[in-house]
């Protein structure tokens, strides 16, 4: 097995036991890279010769007896709205175009700081205000979309052209791609991973999170990107808990919950037979389903979009005045349009977020995860603009994509999709695991045992060179 | 792709067609954006708030400070 193809799990255990340097590990990957971006187009910046540097300086300090940890020596691709000092962040959007990053976000020091080997930046859907990023092709059918926001960490991922990404998520946008390319994303609870030095959407709704091949190795990562951070008004202190039993221990005791409504409500019948069929394995593991309604499903999206709208026309406001033929035509449309939303409006959506994290904190008393479809349908061919469903509903992709993700974001409970089968055209399906806020460990738990028993996520996408 | 000193590119809008004002048809786009903005988000109008406050955006009242890492 070559070392790009390696889980960061994997990888990591070799660079450990001195099997694998890290050095050959950032070569492999740079190569693949190399064979990928010209067909799928995941990059926008490769930083090679730093990643090799850093690789060099991995390995080195693992030869000296100071090894700082699992990360250490791992490739990492980030999203390009994470800012790394001396690199562009660029935001997908020609309104970015040649800023340079004076500093490291948080999450970006924080992984220097773990010894990851940084590979370059990915494509992000310009502004992460939509859900295809159009500059970037599925890994599995190269004429579908991506997904998006964090279209290009899903697919740098997804084909082994990163051990593991980072993603930003206002709406879906790290767990969207993940499921449409076949591979793991987790959205932690809100405030756990800091956003200072990353280019905000919503800032009320805005999430940092990995994409990973497994959901062991999303377990890795997460505690190298949490902890306070004054920087960010949102961050939370963790007070770590003692990790549950051993995913291989199985799930007895575990409380699934299976939504009797909404997330079941207009998807594909492929979609729908592959999450029941995941749940039927979660049952065989010992896990009791238990039949739960999921409260003010009306009001969902009108929350989400009444917090996005007016926080994404706040922050683009300046730059919407002075430089409005840099946006793209459909995200110039889309804020300018969120613009007209009214205080009143934005104050009832806050005031029913209030109310929805209320009965999702209720909710969650009675199960320990809510497990679900991730999105409604698997990857759309590009140029699509609408879905219509057999009740005639039609629906623009960005809505459809984003209608069963929006709800984790709303409450800030934690979220996982890992991959759980394929549509008749090979294209990946996942499901998604949301858990009570902060119970992030137990989320992982479910899906790591899951995983263990099932492991449907490992394999790389095939791309010619 | 590009290495880290090249500058970016991106391909141009599409023109609108020809004898059309664009800045009607832009306004007419956005009016349309908004519209189904507000048409989603038109619920909350009849969602009974009683004294529920705010949850004054991002930084507070997010609940206890003790993750499960």
């Amino acid at each position: 097995m070559r070392p790009y193809e390696l889980t960061l799990a994997e990888a990591s255990e070799a660079v450990g036991k001195g099997e694998l340097t890290a050095r050959e590990m950032a070569e492999s990957v740079l190569g693949r890279i190399a064979v990928v971006d010209p067909v799928l187009h995941p990059y926008v910046t490769v930083t090679g010769e730093r990643a090799l540097r850093s690789a060099a300086e991995a390995d080195q300090e693992i030869a000296a007896g100071r090894y700082r940890g699992p990360l250490h020596g791992m490739t990492v691709a980030l999203k390009d709205l994470i800012d790394v000092a001396g690199l562009p962040t660029e935001a997908g959007s020609r309104v970015r175009a040649g800023h340079v990053a004076a500093q490291d976000s948080t999450v970006a020091a924080r992984l220097s700081q773990a010894g990851t080997v940084l590979l370059g930046k990915v494509q992000t859907h310009e502004f992460a205000f939509g859900v295809t990023t159009p500059q970037t092709a599925n890994a599995w059918d190269h004429g579908r979309i991506a997904g998006g926001s964090s279209g290009g960490s899903a697919v740098a991922v997804a084909t082994g052209a990163a051990t593991f990404a980072l993603g930003t998520d206002t709406g879906g946008s790290v767990r969207m791609p993940a499921s449409l390319n076949g591979v793991v994303g987790f959205k932690p609870s809100y405030g756990l991973v800091s956003r200072s030095g990353v280019v905000p959407f919503g800032w009320s709704m805005d999430h940092v999170g990995p994409l990973t091949r497994t959901v062991r190795d999303a377990e890795l990562v997460l505690p190298a990107l949490t902890g306070y951070d004054p920087e960010d008004p949102a961050s939370i202190r963790p007070v770590p808990r003692p990790r549950p039993a051993h995913p291989e221990d199985g799930l007895a005791g575990v409380r699934v919950g299976v939504p009797v409504n909404y997330y079941f409500e207009r998807i594909d019948p492929e979609v729908e037979a592959a999450v029941r069929g995941a749940l039927a394995q979660l049952a065989g593991l010992g896990a009791e389903l238990v039949e739960v309604e999921i409260p003010m499903a009306r009001y969902i999206l009108p929350t989400g979009w009444g917090l996005l709208a007016p926080e994404a026309a706040a922050y683009h406001e300046e730059t919407l005045r002075t430089v409005p033929e840099l946006y793209g035509p459909e995200v110039r449309l889309l804020l300018e349009g969120s613009g007209s939303i009214s205080a009143g409006d934005y104050l009832r959506a806050q005031r029913s977020r209030t109310l929805m994290r209320q009965a999702w904190a209720r909710l969650f008393d009675e199960v320990d995860v809510i497990a679900a479809p991730t999105v409604p349908l698997t990857a759309l061919p590009a140029g699509q603009e609408s879905v219509r469903w057999p009740d005639g509903t039609v629906e623009s992709v960005l809505d459809a994509y984003s209608r069963l993700t929006a709800p984790a974001n709303v409450t800030g409970v934690p979220s996982l999709t890992l991959p759980v089968g394929r549509d008749h055209a090979g294209l990946p399906i996942g499901m998604q695991l949301m858990g009570r806020y902060l119970d992030d460990a137990g989320v992982l738990r479910v899906g790591h045992s899951y995983e263990a028993a099932h492991s449907p996520g490992r394999e790389l996408a095939a791309v010619a060179a | 792709m590009r290495t880290v000193d090249s500058s970016p590119g991106e391909a141009a809008e599409p023109a609108p067609p020809t004898g059309s004002d664009p800045q009607d048809g832009h306004q007419a786009a956005v009016a349309a954006v908004a519209q189904h903005i507000n048409t989603v988000i038109s619920p909350l109008r009849e969602l009974d708030l009683a004294e529920t406050w705010p949850d004054g955006g991002h930084g507070t009242g997010r609940g206890a400070a003790d993750a499960s890492l």
